[in-house]
């Protein structure tokens, strides 16, 4: 122990002190049979219904489906397999201009007030990306952006319900009982043509 | 035996036990399963808890590593391997949900109320706890993540590296502004 302030990220006696309640176990503890519920649970075979969730959304919300540009195609690659790691991505600056690919989001929601996206794309800011109802039709489209990767988005309503995009080719748990859709944009050479379409993505 | 081979030994021992649970349940032992769970989740749900301070929280991430656990044993290769797994999906699971959500924890105010009514050691460590877990919730994410990992689960440098994926000095780094915080963050407590 450094004699002062300890260097180094080091544990002085104060901080030793604090560490040692930390330690100790959390206020609550877990359930009883905690350990039995999650073993059963884990053997129980996968429920591949879609969920109280998806029912719900789908129930509200009519997506519209949107076809790829044809000269596009390539450049959108979806339904491969189930990604769990995250990208954390950040807004790129002028030198990777020419490397991002537009994106289309498009959702209906006819009795929405506002329909923003968020993702890993945008750090998950739920006000930063709002979709627009142009045309006063309850479909909401936003052009967004984004550098080439896999990324997890959902749709936000109003600005407090957390939506699942029912239609996305591939979702992944968030591990609280939602889904996150996925999306999978890949590089798009020959550079010129990559800010010039636009990807659509429901 | 000197204590520190003492408590290697026991370790291994810890270690090949896990393994053998491990290739049990894998097997479909849900007895196994469930041992396996038991062995670890005290450590697992304490981890989720001091990075969301939050217990309804805490619980739902310690349940979603062990359901990935159980649901991919074969990744595992030894003891030592279910240790680093459990720690690295704990500490990614707790990300997301930091990407994903703000955080909202709310302590047990009764706590203050028992401090004007009783004087029994208990109340007072539950407030002493109360108060560091907040000032550690006052650190941005990857200063409180960085603590912890070091200090309350004992990670070495060289593990912190490996688990978030970062070099050295940035790993003392944070952990260095952690404790700069924490100390400001507790200054009375530090007079103790």
């Amino acid at each position: 122990m450094n004699s002062g302030k300890p260097l180094d990220g080091e544990l002085d006696g104060a901080l030793a002190r604090a560490v040692e309640i930390l330690k100790t176990p959390p206020p609550a503890s877990l359930p009883t049979n905690f350990a039995a519920d999650v073993a059963q649970q884990a053997a129980r075979p996968a429920d591949t219904s879609p969920g109280w969730l998806s029912e719900w959304a789908a129930s509200w919300f009519r997506v519209q489906t949107r076809q790829v540009r044809p000269a596009l195609q390539w450049a959108m690659v979806a339904a491969l397999c189930v990604v769990t790691g995250v990208l954390t991505s950040r807004w790129s600056g002028p030198d990777d201009d020419d490397r991002m690919i537009l994106v289309r989001f498009s959702v209906a929601a006819p009795s929405a007030h506002s329909v923003s996206v968020a993702g890993d794309f945008n750090g998950w800011d739920a006000r930063a990306i709002r979709l627009a109802d142009a045309n006063g039709d309850g479909h909401w489209q936003a052009v967004v952006p984004v550098m080439p990767g896999v990324y997890q988005y959902m749709f936000v309503v109003d600005g407090q319900r957390w939506i699942t995009d029912p239609q996305a080719a591939e979702s992944v748990a968030d591990g609280f009982g939602q889904q996150n859709s996925l999306m999978r944009i890949l590089e798009m050479p020959p550079p010129n043509e990559a800010s010039e379409g636009i990807v659509d993505f429901l | 035996m000197s204590d520190c081979a003492r408590e290697h030994r026991l370790q291994d021992t810890d270690f090949t036990y896990d393994k053998q649970l491990v290739r049990r349940a894998g097997d479909g032992d849900e007895e196994a399963s469930r041992e396996l769970v038991e062995r670890h989740q005290d450590r697992v749900y304490r981890l989720s808890y001091r990075l969301t301070g939050d217990v309804e929280a805490a619980r739902d991430i310690t349940q979603d590593t062990f359901l990935r656990l159980l649901q991919n044993l074969r990744r595992i290769e030894d003891g030592q391997a279910l240790t680093r797994w459990l720690t690295r999906t704990a500490t990614n699971l707790t990300r997301d949900r930091w990407r994903t959500r703000r955080d909202t924890v709310e302590f047990d105010d009764s706590f203050e109320e028992g401090s004007r009514s009783s004087s029994s050691h208990l109340v007072e460590d539950a407030q002493l706890g109360e108060r560091i877990q907040r000032a550690l919730m006052e650190l941005p994410h990857r200063y409180r993540e960085a603590f912890v990992l070091r200090h309350v689960e004992d990670l070495s440098h060289e593990q912190m590296c490996d688990q978030l994926g970062i070099g050295l000095s940035a790993v003392k780094v944070r952990i260095h502004r952690a404790c700069h915080m924490l100390r400001e963050l507790l200054p009375e407590y530090e007079e103790e």
